[in-house]
């Protein structure tokens, strides 16, 4: 027996309509408009049997869960495969012969009663608040009074902090199930962290637990504390920063002008707010370490839509043609960026995130040579704007500024290519830019921590630990742990004095070095660090002797001569091992053996006669310099007061270490060779 | 050891969290921590009997004695009344808290709890008995553990007297000089040829406490624990097996294994392939006929099968007494240093030395926290603080601080004198009538004799100030070449500070040259694009 197709419609169920569908796609046969009854019967028996997620979902929508909408199917569906559709059989729609895709799968209809209520829960509480669903779950619950009272006094507490999470639903609604706070056992404190099945749910369940603990200290709680176990430092974290290339390449498709005019940006950014918004929060990573959110909510614009342009040259009515025609200058363009850059400064608007920790505002760092570029892109958006309620940025769209099919729409095929067809990650710009702001701190000679310092203010991060996730996979200067450590070793023991040394030495240089030429410099030196630590403080000595000398303090002075005197005077055996001798304090044995007396022979490896009576003559010779070049005042200080302020000195060092002959003899001879050198150079 | 490894009584442990028991014990327990005792000793943890007075005990690299028994008398003389306990039953409250405390901590950590619970039941009462803020906190934890209520255990704790803990504060480092020393002496040590096998032997550890620990940040305990063999060759490259602590940081959730392999984890760090790493191979193979699983060889006169830190500690003495106490060659470097002998310095003292280290070598904050394996920042910036006042001993370091004071001074000098603001004057800038500059006569000048600037009569024009700060300018270049000519004296390999320039141009021949030809080539770029402008207008 034949049917024809509006009869079949009828018998089976479905409209003729989707008969026609199932005909034309294959599914059923029809001989001459008519379909055979084994066909219909077939369709009846799966109807019968079967019912549609469509048909399921319609069949219990309500004022917030509409079943025709795509959307709320999809937290549907998402709901069943969280929890393996409960175990339940379900056949995809092509396994049915009534099957269509809107169907997406089919149920058993002997089990609609088990699927009503496994989501009884799902369906009252679908698109309630979070705060409404604790509320709803608070008044279904039977007794728990002193739960329920715990728990209201802590959602009003987190309540007044931050909004509440889905999380917080999830939490709170296991948490009526448990039994009451009052009779809970860590039995029970686990049995509710497993029932809820996200971690910031079971930290919510801590908080709480915690909570409950210390707001009626005097009934205690028969529950123990929870500890949620840290994971161990990663040393390389997940979401990585983008490599060097990535970076570049990314900076070329938003800032490149050859590449704005070859793709013809201004244009596209012109007739599509989402383009510009997109172009603006990208471009935005590039001067400010930021999160995604703040860059969306804290950018300042002209608000050209509510008012006369703050800047000057700017025509409303023709913005949008100034704009594509390239007719407003780079002056006026960069004026701009810097009224909302000033803005910004003024609001002294906060990071959402650490707001309530830190008082730093947000700051964005654009250089004169990048004003007009952010001046162009902010007038852009006025365009949008002033057509429509679009053209800002705003933090909901964000996925859509970071999709890569997006991205692709505008930028071109090159994007694409260059984020090796991922969508964008704006933290792991984050971290390229923080970590290029640490490495350029570090250049311009900030010392590690301080670099670690400007990065994390960059980020306005509440204390210094948080940078580390962003610094940890420096992709600027290639160092991480092993590689510093390796060079760290090969430097050797105490590499830090040799290595500031060279800083002192050479302070724009060393630092502009990376590890690897700073060890060959390091390593040809073959300096020993405790030979260079006594250098050092001699030649300390030496500065301090003469600024003593010509400042007149002849109690410091005398103190310094004496005991570099007292420890350089070695004579025959003991002068090798006499203490003020450089040689030997490096290991070195004596390179004039034959001569007695270290002072009496003007040693240069000698303390007092290289560092201390030398110092003084330094100053000696200095003035007699002056002189010589006409200075009538150098003259006259030095033969009415240097002078006769070292043979006071010398003469009161003689006196209180009883120096004999062959000492005095060789002072005055190393004097008279010194100042005389000095005279024939002169 | 059994490779089982036991849970902390009442803890739930889940594979993300802990739920840590704070329920009083109860009799009905008891068989429940008699099985977890038997747990630790079927795994070697304790060596004693269950009724001993004393448990010894090993935690895989060192042993511990947990001591019960205390003064009968003393006890009823003091803590009784408060707890009306008897003795027995309080030594038997104290082994199941004890066992509660097992997995929990490290064995020398349970047993000073232990002692403290001792301390207080003979002493409690006592007018000169005080405890420290941690030690007040254990004792409330012991008389939860057996039951007291809450209220009680608030007003005994209350009537403790405290005392403030010598812990907790910065570690005191001596002068770095003596590390400086030390280091100086292992070098000789180990570069003599003559040096025979058994003081090779002998003073190894401090070579490896020297030439290691003093750039890896690494713990004492750490130390000791370097499994061996340590150096493992491998595609030509070199490297060095070290074991950190898991326990250190957020240890509260964590579970204490008493097994060295499972308390601490292995690394491998990529090393050099120099005179150390030769050094310490050298060592293995001297040692080897002595099987053992750490690389310090411990001789036969140790208790425990390593090198303790006592006795590393002792070893350390005996080398400071051997080679630096009367060293006359070192009476210089005292002098300088301004001490007037060496100190005797510990183990412990090598991790913030390599810290610091790494510090003053401009590492970034975050790898400082990863070689010294911090869970967080802060905790490596304790360190960097905690030795800035040993570092500044260094006198390369206070010379830096000072050069880069008149640097700054200079600078700001510079940038207010950048632009003249005062009319050129052909007059000599010196205003006292008594001329000084032409006849000589310095009455007016005071004592200020080498600086006019601040004189009254001294009225600079900008051309004076200019001259004057392009002479301090000569005059910090030169006190900055002091430095490099210090160098080149000490340098094995160059003679002149010349010679060092030409170092400093070879290397910024390499990657400086190239970052410069980038940094021109940027520039050029720069302008280029300033010529087109930023935005190109779009051609229809």
């Amino acid at each position: 027996m034949m049917f024809y197709i509006a009869e079949a419609a009828k018998q089976v169920g479905l409209t003729a309509g989707r008969i026609k569908d199932l005909i034309a796609n294959g599914v059923i046969t029809a001989v001459d408009g008519k379909i055979p009854d084994e066909t219909i019967n077939r369709m009846m028996d799966e109807r019968r049997e079967f019912i549609s997620l469509l048909e399921y979902a319609v069949s219990h929508s309500n004022e917030r869960f509409v079943g025709q909408a795509v959307k709320d199917r999809r937290a549907l569906v998402d709901v069943l495969e969280d929890n393996g559709f409960f175990g339940l059989q379900t056949l995809d729609w092509t396994d049915l012969i009534t099957g269509v895709q809107r169907d997406e799968l089919f149920f058993r209809r002997a089990d609609i009663q088990e699927l009503d209520s496994r989501l009884a829960i799902f369906f009252r509480d679908y698109g309630l608040s979070p705060k409404e669903i604790v509320h709803r779950n608070m008044s279904m619950t039977a007794g728990r009074e002193h739960t329920k009272k715990i728990l209201f006094a802590f959602m009003e507490q987190e309540s007044a902090e931050r909004p509440l999470t889905p999380a917080f639903a999830e939490f709170a609604v296991e948490v009526l199930q448990a039994p009451d706070i009052s009779e809970m056992l860590d039995q029970d404190v686990v049995d509710l962290l497993g029932r809820v099945s996200t971690k910031s749910a079971k930290q919510i369940a801590a908080q709480y637990l915690t909570f409950a603990k210390n707001s009626e200290r005097s009934r205690p709680v028969g529950y123990g504390s929870i500890i949620f176990h840290k994971p161990e430092s990663q040393s390389h974290p997940a979401v990585t920063a983008y490599s060097d290339d990535v970076y570049l390449g990314l900076a070329r498709c938003v800032f490149n002008s050859d590449y704005i005019s070859e793709h013809n940006l201004v244009e596209k950014a012109l007739n599509n707010h989402l383009y510009a918004e997109m172009w603006l929060y990208i471009a935005l990573h590039y001067v400010c370490g930021w999160r995604a959110d703040d860059i969306c909510n804290a950018w300042q614009y002209l608000r050209l839509y509510e008012r006369p342009s703050p800047v000057a040259d700017i025509r409303i009515d023709t913005l949008a043609d100034d704009v594509l025609h390239g007719r407003i200058s780079d002056e006026v363009l960069a004026r701009v960026c810097e009224y909302c850059v000033s803005v910004l400064a003024a609001s002294e608007r906060l990071p959402s995130k650490t707001a309530a920790y830190d008082p730093l505002p947000l700051e964005a760092v654009i250089t004169p040579a990048l004003r007009p570029f952010f001046g162009l892109l902010t007038l852009v958006a006025e365009c949008h704007r002033l057509k429509s309620e679009d053209g800002y940025m705003v933090s909901t769209r964000r996925p859509s500024y970071q999709n890569k099919v997006n991205l692709g729409d505008f930028f071109g095929r090159e994007i694409v290519d260059v984020l090796q067809g991922e969508n964008l990650h704006s933290r792991r710009l984050n971290k390229t830019y923080l970590q290029g702001i640490e490495d350029k701190a570090r250049q311009t000679g900030c010392g590690g921590v301080l670099a670690s310092a400007v990065a994390s203010y960059a980020r306005n991060h509440r204390d210094l630990g948080s940078i580390r996730t962003y610094l940890q996979d420096h992709t600027w200067h290639g160092e991480n742990a092993e590689t510093v450590l390796f060079f760290m070793l090969d430097r050797g023991v105490f590499g830090f004095e040799i290595y500031q040394a060279l800083l002192t030495g050479y302070p724009d240089l060393m630092s502009k070095l990376s590890l690897a030429e700073q060890n060959k410099i390091i390593k040809a030196l073959d300096v020993k660090p405790i030979y260079l630590e006594q250098q050092i403080s001699c030649v300390s000595a030496a500065n301090e002797i003469q600024r003593t000398f010509t400042s007149g303090d002849s109690a410091t002075l005398q103190v310094m001569l004496d005991s570099m005197f007292a420890i350089s005077q070695g004579r025959g055996q003991s002068k090798d091992a006499g203490v003020g001798c450089l040689r030997r304090a490096c290991g070195l044995i004596c390179e004039i053996p034959t001569c007695e007396s270290c002072i009496e022979n003007a040693c240069p490896h000698t303390v007092f006669t290289e560092h201390g009576y030398k110092s003084l003559l330094a100053v000696l010779k200095d003035y007699l310099n002056k002189a010589y070049s006409g200075d009538k005042k150098a003259e006259a200080i030095l033969r009415t007061v240097l002078i006769p302020r070292f043979q006071y000195e010398i003469n009161q060092l003689f006196k209180r270490n009883k120096v004999d002959l062959q000492v005095r003899t060789g002072l005055k001879k190393m004097l008279s060779e010194s100042l005389e050198r000095r005279n024939a150079a002169s | 050891m059994n490779s089982a490894q036991a849970l902390p009584i009442g803890q739930i442990r889940q594979e993300d969290y802990s739920v840590i028991s704070q329920k009083p014990y109860v009799k009905s327990d008891h068989a429940k921590y008699i099985e977890q005792f038997q747990r630790y000793q079927d795994m070697g943890t304790i060596k004693s009997a269950y009724p001993d007075g004393a448990w010894s005990c090993y935690s895989g690299v060192s042993k511990s004695s947990v001591v019960f028994s205390f003064d009968k008398a003393a006890y009823e003389a003091h803590a009784f009344r408060l707890m009306e306990i008897e003795y027995d039953e309080v030594e038997e409250y104290i082994k199941m808290y004890a066992l509660s405390l097992f997995s929990r901590l490290v064995l020398t950590s349970i047993a000073k709890q232990i002692c403290e619970v001792r301390e207080f039941l003979v002493s409690y009462g006592n007018r000169d008995y005080r405890v420290t803020s941690v030690c007040k906190t254990h004792i409330e934890s012991f008389l939860t553990f057996i039951g007291l209520h809450p209220q009680k255990v608030s007003e005994i704790s209350s009537t403790l007297k405290s005392i403030r803990a010598d812990e907790g504060g910065q570690r005191e480092l001596a002068h770095l000089v003596n590390y400086l020393a030390i280091d100086n002496e292992i070098d000789n040590l180990y570069q003599d040829p003559l040096l025979i096998d058994s003081d090779f032997i002998k003073w190894f550890p401090v070579f490896f406490w020297t030439k290691i620990t003093f750039i890896v940040p690494l713990r004492a305990t750490e130390m000791i624990v370097t499994p061996l063999p340590c150096i493992v060759r491998r595609d030509g490259k070199c490297f060095l097996r070290l074991r950190r602590t898991i326990l250190k940081g957020h240890s509260t959730g964590k579970v204490v294994c008493y097994d060295v392999d499972r308390d601490y984890r292995l690394y491998e760090y990529t090393v050099p392939d120099n005179q150390t790493v030769r050094v310490i191979e050298k060592y293995i193979e001297l040692t080897k006929t002595h099987p053992r699983q750490f690389l310090f060889d411990f001789g036969t006169d140790q208790i425990e099968e390593l090198l303790s830190l006592k006795g590393f500690n002792a070893l350390l003495r005996e080398f400071v007494d051997t080679f630096l106490m009367n060293n006359s060659r070192y009476d210089f470097t005292k002098y300088c240093a301004g001490i007037e002998s060496f100190d005797y310095v510990t183990a412990g003292d090598s991790r913030p030395l390599s810290m610091a280290n790494l510090f003053y070598q401009n590492v970034s904050a975050d790898i400082c926290r990863q070689l010294a394996a911090h869970m967080n920042l802060d905790t490596s910036m304790h360190y960097f603080t905690n030795v800035d006042a040993t570092i500044l001993a260094s006198s390369i370091i206070s010379y830096q601080r000072r050069i880069n004071a008149e640097r700054e001074d200079l600078s700001v000098l510079k940038q207010a004198y950048e632009a003249p603001t005062q009319i050129e004057s052909s007059f000599d800038s010196c205003m006292s009538p008594l001329r000084p500059r032409e006849t000589g006569d310095i009455r007016d000048c005071g004592t200020h004799y080498s600086d006019c600037f601040g004189c009254r009569f001294y009225v600079p024009t900008d051309n004076d100030i200019k001259d004057e700060l392009k002479k301090r300018e000569a005059h910090l270049d030169d006190t900055t070449r002091e430095v490099v000519r210090a160098m080149a004296k000490l340098s094995g390999n160059v003679e002149t500070d010349r010679d060092i320039d030409a170092l400093f141009l070879q290397a910024h021949t390499g990657i400086a040259r190239y970052k410069e030809t980038c940094d021109i080539a940027v520039e050029k770029r720069y302008e280029e694009w300033q010529k087109h402008k930023n935005i190109v207008t779009p051609c229809y």
